[in-house]
């Protein structure tokens, strides 16, 4: 398969690390110069940019939190006057307050570069018809990728999200040969093709780019069977960038991190100590070429690993293990540690087809407690009364034996979410509000 | 080829880069833009060994060249026209040409680059035994590039061509880098002119005050508003106007 940009992409490492030391430096100069939040940073804590001498010396400065981005709405983080900037995205704010995020004319082209390499990477080609159906608005992936797909001289059909039949439906009558969506979309999407009985045979659809939460293996194999493609895993973040961040290759076997346009560590999330390659910890991110908003050492909030063996498609960029988990993915609730993911793998088993389910944790004289909220469909509604009442006392129980105390389950409207395909929150936590 | 890390240089107490860390490869024109005092001069007269106390790397085609004395730095190929036309006033203007090339011992070689030189830049062919002394500033600046180019170096280094002269001799002299980046010459420019520098380079490096603060491909950075105001003299707020 192709590569998009060979002389960045296949650099030799001592190169590589060369422009990383020199972009990372005027970075950080930049930063002090033009953004009040780092000049203070830097001063409180000792930091003199210039002395920042190789990639490893980053680790002496603190991180850069979302909090510290929440603190600072709107512009504040901004390293160019607002008249430089061509455009602005806000975090989808799946854990929290949205914050802006803006790009300069240059921030955009190479965003739309970026993405290329990736779309390259899994053999996404001009003569390709792309299916954007992530959401187009504040979120950057719609737009983002709409873009990256451009540059590249694909065909783009701008779906965006909203009822499933349709997507389906322009996919077939529109000869769609790639699919860009969120992974619990695509399984909404196989899901209604099989209960519609179309065959993935009657599509063009040959390969899909999924990404903006994460997914495991067997999910992938899941979309990979009921679509009839090849689905490949692209990361982002919006605070620093959208997608693009990140992206598999034709291998499959972990991600590639732009390292011309940022650095990435995995730290211990508790102790904030860099860890090794191989070993799982928070990626944090420093950008290398962003005007509009310099960030660094920005704690991702995203589990993963570094693993630096060189890659067969011969990249030598580094790659992320794939991310399975969020921080936030951690509940710890009346003291016991519980992860999101077990309680979707639950729901999962539950239920045949993909559910939208939200957990509500909230705090009264008793204690935490969880409510589990789970979308109601048309189809759920013919299911008998019965069954329902089954599956809400089979969830409780199975999680009363991990929780020592037993959740909440309600099914609620559809109305209650956003429409499919959009991303939301998996969890929304009122403790700290009511504390 | 070139590679410089994390450079410091100091006059006397005084910091005047504060660890600048970049690089050139074969065939590519790089060009220092920044403001009166940024380091761009420094950073150069560091590379052609004219500094004595400088910290860092300064590494090329792998080696260091850190404290080698300038006449073994123009041996090892790395040539500089240095800013302010320093020419040898009282010997003509073969002379100066023959004295680039001392390093050399080749005179047949010699003398085909000295035709060579006369063909990039004519109006030093038909003063050819004038006094280096007598010429206008542009002719002596073209003299200095040319006395550059004869030790063939395999990375050029110019200070400033464009400085103090009239816009058609600036002209005369960025068409000739132009040629002889063409040709796969591999230059350091240093200028003050961001836009002229901008216009003949594949990448340049925004220094301010000793430190990179920016770098890019010179078609992004021309593009850059940051840029535009700070260095290409134009103004986005232009159009509000108008």
């Amino acid at each position: 398969m192709g590569v998009c940009n060979t002389e960045i992409e296949l650099m030799n490492r001592d190169e590589l690390d060369l422009i990383k030391i020199e972009r990372l430096q005027a970075t950080l100069n930049r930063a002090e110069n033009n953004v009040p939040f780092y000049r203070d940073l830097f001063s409180k804590n000792g930091i003199v940019p210039e002395k920042v001498r190789s990639v490893g010396d980053l680790a002496n400065i603190p991180f850069t939190t979302r909090d510290d981005l929440v603190e600072h709405q709107p512009y504040e983080f901004f390293a160019v006057p607002l008249r430089d900037i061509a455009r602005i995205h806000s975090s989808s704010g799946t854990t929290g307050t949205p914050v802006v995020v803006g790009y300069t004319r240059n921030d955009r082209k190479h965003w739309a570069e970026l993405l290329a390499r990736t779309l390259c990477a899994v053999g996404i080609d001009s003569t390709d018809i792309v299916q954007v159906s992530f959401a187009y608005g504040l979120f950057s992936g719609g737009f983002g990728l709409d873009m990256g797909a451009e540059y590249m001289g694909a065909t783009v059909i701008p779906v965006s999200v909203g009822e499933v039949e349709q997507q389906i439906r322009i996919m077939r009558d529109y000869h769609t040969t790639c699919l860009f969506s969120t992974p619990s979309y695509a399984m909404q999407i196989g899901h209604v093709m099989k209960k519609k009985g179309i065959r993935s045979q009657e599509l063009t659809l040959r390969k899909g780019l999924f990404g903006a939460e994460p997914w495991s293996e067997d999910v992938r194999s899941k979309i990979e069977q009921s679509l009839g493609i090849v689905a490949y895993d692209i990361y982002g973040i919006s605070e620093i960038m959208g997608p693009g961040v990140a992206g598999e290759c034709e291998y499959k076997d972990g991600l590639h991190v732009w390292e011309d346009h940022f650095i990435a560590e995995i730290i211990d999330p508790e102790s904030g100590n860099v860890l090794g390659p191989g070993e799982k910890g928070e990626l944090v991110l420093t950008t290398l070429t962003r005007e509009s908003m310099p960030l660094i050492r920005y704690k991702t909030g995203d589990i993963t690993s570094l693993l630096d063996k060189p890659c067969k498609c011969g990249r030598t960029h580094t790659r992320l293990s794939r991310i399975t988990s969020r921080k936030t993915d951690l509940i710890i609730i009346r003291g016991v540690n519980i992860y999101i993911r077990d309680i979707e793998e639950l729901l999962g088993k539950m239920f045949e087809i993909p559910v939208r389910y939200q957990l509500v944790v909230s705090r009264d004289d008793q204690g935490d407690n969880l409510e589990i909220l789970i979308e109601v469909t048309g189809e759920l509604f013919t299911d008998e009364m019965r069954s329902y009442r089954h599956k809400e006392s089979t969830i409780k129980h199975v999680l009363a034996g991990r929780l020592s105390f037993e959740p909440t389950v309600r099914f609620v409207e559809p109305s209650h979410f956003p429409p499919q395909g959009e991303k939301y929150p998996r969890l929304v936590d009122k403790r700290n509000a009511t504390d | 080829m070139l590679v410089i890390k994390n450079l410091e240089a100091y006059y006397d107490r005084i910091q005047a880069l504060k660890g600048i860390t970049i690089h050139i490869s074969k065939g590519e024109v790089v060009s220092l833009i920044g403001a009166n005092g940024a380091g761009k001069t420094t950073t150069l007269h560091a590379i052609s060994g004219l500094l004595k106390h400088i910290e860092g790397e300064i590494l090329l085609d792998g080696r260091s060249i850190k404290n080698t004395a300038p006449e073994k730095i123009v041996g090892m190929g790395i040539a500089q026209s240095p800013e302010g036309r320093h020419v040898f006033a009282p010997l003509d203007v073969l002379d100066n040409l023959r004295l680039g090339a001392y390093i050399r011992s080749d005179r047949q070689e010699t003398a085909r680059d000295i035709e060579w030189i006369f063909e990039l830049f004519p109006r030093l062919a038909e003063r050819r035994n004038n006094l280096a002394g007598t010429l206008s500033g542009g002719e002596q600046q073209m003299l200095a590039f040319g006395r550059a180019l004869m030790s063939r170096p395999k990375i050029l280094l110019l200070d400033e061509p464009s400085t103090g002269l009239a816009p058609l001799i600036i002209k005369e002299i960025y068409s000739v880098i132009e040629q002889i980046k063409r040709d796969g010459k591999t230059i350091l420019l240093v200028e003050q002119n961001a836009k002229l520098a901008l216009k003949v380079s594949d990448r340049a490096y925004v220094l301010e005050t000793g430190k990179v603060v920016l770098s890019g491909t010179s078609s992004e950075l021309v593009q850059s508003q940051d840029i535009q105001r700070a260095y290409l003299g134009s103004s986005v707020d232009g159009f509000l106007g108008k």
